[in-house]
């Protein structure tokens, strides 16, 4: 990033190893905290520029939350019977991007799984921004996000508690504990690496930092032993999460008895499309990034294999949920039901079903062959053709079942406003711009683990005498 | 390079965590309680907080519920006419103090204020005391009728010179009773009783009461459209 | 502002306050305070044009944020007004009826109005009155707000400035006297006898006075069909039986 203006060397990519050749410790640790390690005023233009983009859209954003604090949820398309509409689908995207973060690091580091290292910290990064993205929306939706407070069970004076059978309810706490273990689970893995970044820093006020943030760290091998307790027990605690979460937000749906929501498949069929969201979106985030700070000796082209055969597998999944929905339909001779599917092959808004059929079933067919895996353009475009495709599949289960009612003199038709989009677009705005932050002050890839990697994968040889041990 | 903390930092960072969070902890939940659930925010037995009448009229005597009530024993609803017919007690009008005040003190000066208002025909304004927000709704009548008496709520009036609240009126309060009347029930004669205590098998009374009243089930009473309708 | 800043300064003690304008006490926020509607109500008069429509809602929008800044720890203090005497059928918190009519298009439709302590808040038909038997219509339940309808005639006025009956009467009798044609008086169609009988003594002292009747929306094409097909001004009750 530093010599972004110089001529880059041309790539060599790495197909069959998660590290290129000729990794050491010392190179690991040089690479990735270079990045980070420069005087403020060097920031490079790119990211300037990039910051400065999606601090607009955050602008946006809190300028279209101030209109809808101000005016309120009137200047959004809903209505009844369509009273769920860009709030929720956002919100049901966003946080089921999250889940690739901690699949990876929690699941991932259960079953040992080496290829988790060099991405695992970005993708937990991304994972908290999502939540983040994520938890405004069901706050703002309630129209006074004022009184939000009394999602929360707590001794009122009202004499009254929130309503414990309500999936909605569950939301609160499956979101809050999602963010919660995510943000811990993320610094506990930083530790060590704020460590490294407190030792290579030169200015006082970034050792500061970087030290008051790493809680003492000195490498002990008491400190490494509890190091590794703690990210057992928390990768123990967010294990259930992946599954849970999405499970409780696909309760908001099936718990309720509408034409398209009230199905068992919802839970799993949730989660493996957050799965399937997330693993695109750690693609669309990784292929930038690796080219712009050159990591491509880090994220070798097996990661982006192994990733693309993680997204076509829970894609599967997804897909028979698509085909479940359909025979469903069929079994349950219910007229509704079986409405329902007709309304989405045919209705007003077919064309989103089949543009949903295409991106999410169609076009991640390519992944099957090996080459074009490994092209990093068409797993690109096949990643953000995955991440509309997810949204797609919010947009027809709300829209489409709400948009139907039971009573024919109830049907109406959904359009979202000026101030859906912005709050929608806006929300990238705050994603980014915490992503960017991200990637310019905290390592974005967990270096003493790739250490770790070098460890095992070379030879022991003279590097181990490389005095770069303070971190690691 | 120099050390960038020094060995006082631990202990810091350890008060810190130990003293200094759960000291800010216990601050924001003590604010909470305070400005959110407390009877001292809502005024609560703090006499003299409401003289009356408002608007400090220069020499005019309080109105003192411990000389009318206490002393001269006058039933409530000489002057709260509305108490058994009405959703309001009703305040009485200037009329009701002139029909014992022509006669008794007609040249006291403190009660200057009562007789220039019925001279003048300007109302004499009364501090309002027990003030329920306007989404709630509430029928004297229907309380008095099944059992609940004034006491029970406005607390002993007999023995305060100046009305003060005895209950902060928060929904919780409400629903102590709508949940369990038989607490707070006594029979039909003790309703106006302002010095009334519960006797020692009250419940079995209040139940009895509760029955014998068609006093509607504790979920029927919790209904939210009972209050606000 | 010097005298409400100074205001400010000496008041001591603890006060909670909406506004910088209710912290000094300013005359014109008590006035606005005390005002049923906003003074710019005043305004929404014929023809409605874009700029007073918008200095309204500025207006309203503003007073509404202003009431609805609830965020004060307290309740704010209110006092009761009782009744000086109060009057015998009225019993605070419970509503009066009382039977009333109002003219539709010239006859009186027999009504119940609600009240509450002396304030209409409900028309409803009058079930003891045998042509409505208790029913209403649009009109009629929409009659309510007309009584609280700020651009409701509230005094004589003449070409729309202000003026008294005296001023009326003295106007009506120069017009009498003068060369023209008479006094033309213009109303809605009505069949009070003692709104006729009233018209009949003024025609009767001033000759050549007319009274027109006009209804914008009249059945007067109902009763011109009537009497071309029966021959006589009728109007029309149908049995469906």
């Amino acid at each position: 990033m530093q010599s972004s203006k110089q001529l880059k060397p041309p790539v060599t990519e790495t197909y069959d190893s998660l590290l290129a050749p000729g990794q050491s410790l010392n190179s690991v640790t040089a690479k990735i905290s270079d990045i980070i390690l420069f005087p403020v005023l060097k920031t490079p233009l790119g990211w300037i520029i990039g910051f400065v983009a999606a601090g607009l859209l955050l602008m946006l954003y809190l300028y279209s939350l101030a209109t809808l604090f101000t005016v309120g949820i009137g200047i959004w398309g809903i209505n009844i019977p369509v009273a769920w509409g860009f709030d929720i689908i956002n919100f049901v995207w966003w946080i089921g991007i999250g889940h690739a973060g901690t699949l990876i690091s929690a699941i991932l580091l259960l079953f040992r799984q080496d290829w988790r290292t060099s991405i695992n910290r970005a993708a937990e990064a991304m994972t908290i921004f999502a939540v983040a993205c994520a938890g405004i929306y069901p706050l703002i939706h309630t129209g006074r996000p004022w009184l939000d407070y009394w999602f929360l069970p707590y001794p009122s004076t009202l004499g009254m508690w929130p309503q414990f059978r309500s999936p909605l309810e569950w939301d609160v706490f499956a979101i809050s504990t999602y963010a919660t273990v995510s943000v811990l689970f993320w610094f506990v893995g930083l530790v060590p690496d704020l460590a490294t970044l407190r030792d290579r820093s030169t200015s006082p006020i970034a050792k500061t930092l970087y030290g008051l943030a790493s809680l003492g760290w000195r490498g002990a091998a008491k400190h490494w032993q509890r190091y590794e307790v703690a990210s057992l027990l928390l990768a123990g605690l967010s294990t259930p999460l992946v599954l849970s979460v999405h499970s409780i937000i696909s309760f908001d749906f099936a718990v309720a008895q509408l034409p398209g929501w009230h199905v068992t498949v919802f839970p799993p069929y949730f989660v493996a499309g957050a799965v399937y969201c997330g693993f695109a979106m750690v693609i669309v985030l990784m292929i930038p990034i690796r080219r712009w700070f050159g990591l491509e000796g880090l994220i070798t082209m097996k990661h982006f294999d192994v990733m693309s055969k993680v997204m076509l597998a829970s894609g599967m999944i997804v897909t028979y949920g698509y085909f479940g929905e359909i025979f469903y339909a069929w079994y349950s001779s219910s007229i509704y039901e079986y409405y329902l599917i007709v309304n989405r092959f045919t209705g007003p808004y077919a064309w989103s079903y089949w543009s949903l059929i295409l991106f999410n079933v169609l076009i991640p067919q390519v992944l099957w062959s090996k080459k074009l895996r490994q092209n990093l353009p068409v797993l690109f475009f096949v990643s953000m053709a995955i991440n509309v495709g997810m949204w797609f599949e919010r947009w027809v289960i709300i829209v489409l079942s709400l948009h139907r009612d039971f009573l024919p003199s109830s049907w109406a038709s959904y359009t979202p406003t000026f101030y859906d989009w912005s709050t929608y677009i806006g929300s990238f705005g705050l994603f980014f711009v915490l992503f960017l932050l991200f990637i310019r002050f905290i390592p974005m890839i967990a270096i003493f683990e790739v250490r770790d990697l070098v460890h095992k994968t070379t030879a022991h040889t003279a590097e181990h005498e490389d005095s770069g041990h303070a971190g690691a | 390079m120099a050390q960038v903390f020094n060995r006082r930092t631990n202990t810091i960072v350890r008060l810190g965590i130990f003293v200094g969070v759960p000291v800010i902890l216990a601050l924001l939940t003590a604010t909470w309680w305070y400005y959110t659930r407390s009877d001292w925010v809502r005024d609560v037995g703090v006499a003299h907080a409401k003289v009356q009448p408002a608007g400090n009229i220069p020499g005019a005597g309080g109105y003192s519920h411990q000389l009318h009530v206490g002393g001269l024993k006058l039933d409530c609803r000489y002057c709260h006419t509305g108490v058994e017919i009405s959703s309001n007690a009703n305040i009485p009008p200037t009329e009701t103090c002139m029909g014992c005040h022509a006669q008794i003190l007609p040249k006291s000066t403190k009660l200057e204020y009562i007789r220039n208002s019925y001279e003048k025909d300007e109302p004499v304004q009364w501090n309002k005391v027990n003030d329920l927000p306007k989404f709630v709704y509430f029928n004297h009548s229907i309380h008095v009728a099944k059992g609940v008496g004034c006491s029970t709520c406005h607390g002993n009036i007999a023995s305060m010179a100046v009305v003060y609240k005895t209950e902060a009126l928060y929904m919780s309060w409400c629903l102590n009773c709508h949940r369990a009347p038989e607490k707070f029930l006594r029979p039909q004669s003790e309703i106006f009783n302002t010095a009334w205590t519960p006797p020692a098998d009250q419940i079995a009374q209040g139940l009895k009461l509760k029955k014998d009243l068609n006093i509607r089930t504790s979920s029927q009473l919790t209904n939210c459209s009972i209050c606000h309708r | 502002m010097s005298k409400e800043t100074l205001d400010i300064q000496t008041n001591s003690g603890r006060g909670y306050w909406r506004s910088l304008d209710d912290l000094a006490q300013s005359s014109e926020f008590q006035a606005r305070l005390e005002r049923e509607f906003p003074s710019e109500a005043a305004e929404l008069r014929d023809p409605v044009t874009r700029r007073s429509f918008l200095k309204l809602m500025g207006a309203s929008m503003a007073l509404s944020t202003l009431a609805g800044c609830q965020f004060a720890i307290k309740q704010p203090q209110e006092v009761i007004v009782p009744y000086v005497r109060q009057p015998e059928q009225v019993i605070p918190g419970r509503s009066l009826y009382y039977a009333t009519s109002m003219t539709v298009q010239g006859f009186g439709i027999g009504l119940l109005a609600e009240s509450h302590e002396g304030r209409p808040t409900k028309v409803e038909g009058n079930p003891d009155h045998g042509a409505s038997l208790g029913g209403s219509d649009a009109w009629i339940q929409a009659s309510i707000l007309t009584m609280y309808d700020p651009d409701r005639s509230q005094q004589v006025l003449n070409a729309g400035k202000p003026s008294t009956w005296a001023d009326a009467a003295a106007a009506l009798a120069a017009a009498a006297k003068s060369a023209g044609n008479g006094i033309r008086i213009l109303s809605e169609p009505n069949a009070s006898p003692s709104l006729g009988a009233a018209i009949a003594a003024l025609t009767s002292t001033y000759a050549g006075t007319k009274w027109v009747q006009y209804d914008p929306i009249s059945g007067d094409n109902a009763v011109d069909g009537a009497t071309q097909a029966l021959g006589a001004a009728t109007n029309v009750v149908y049995a469906f039986n």
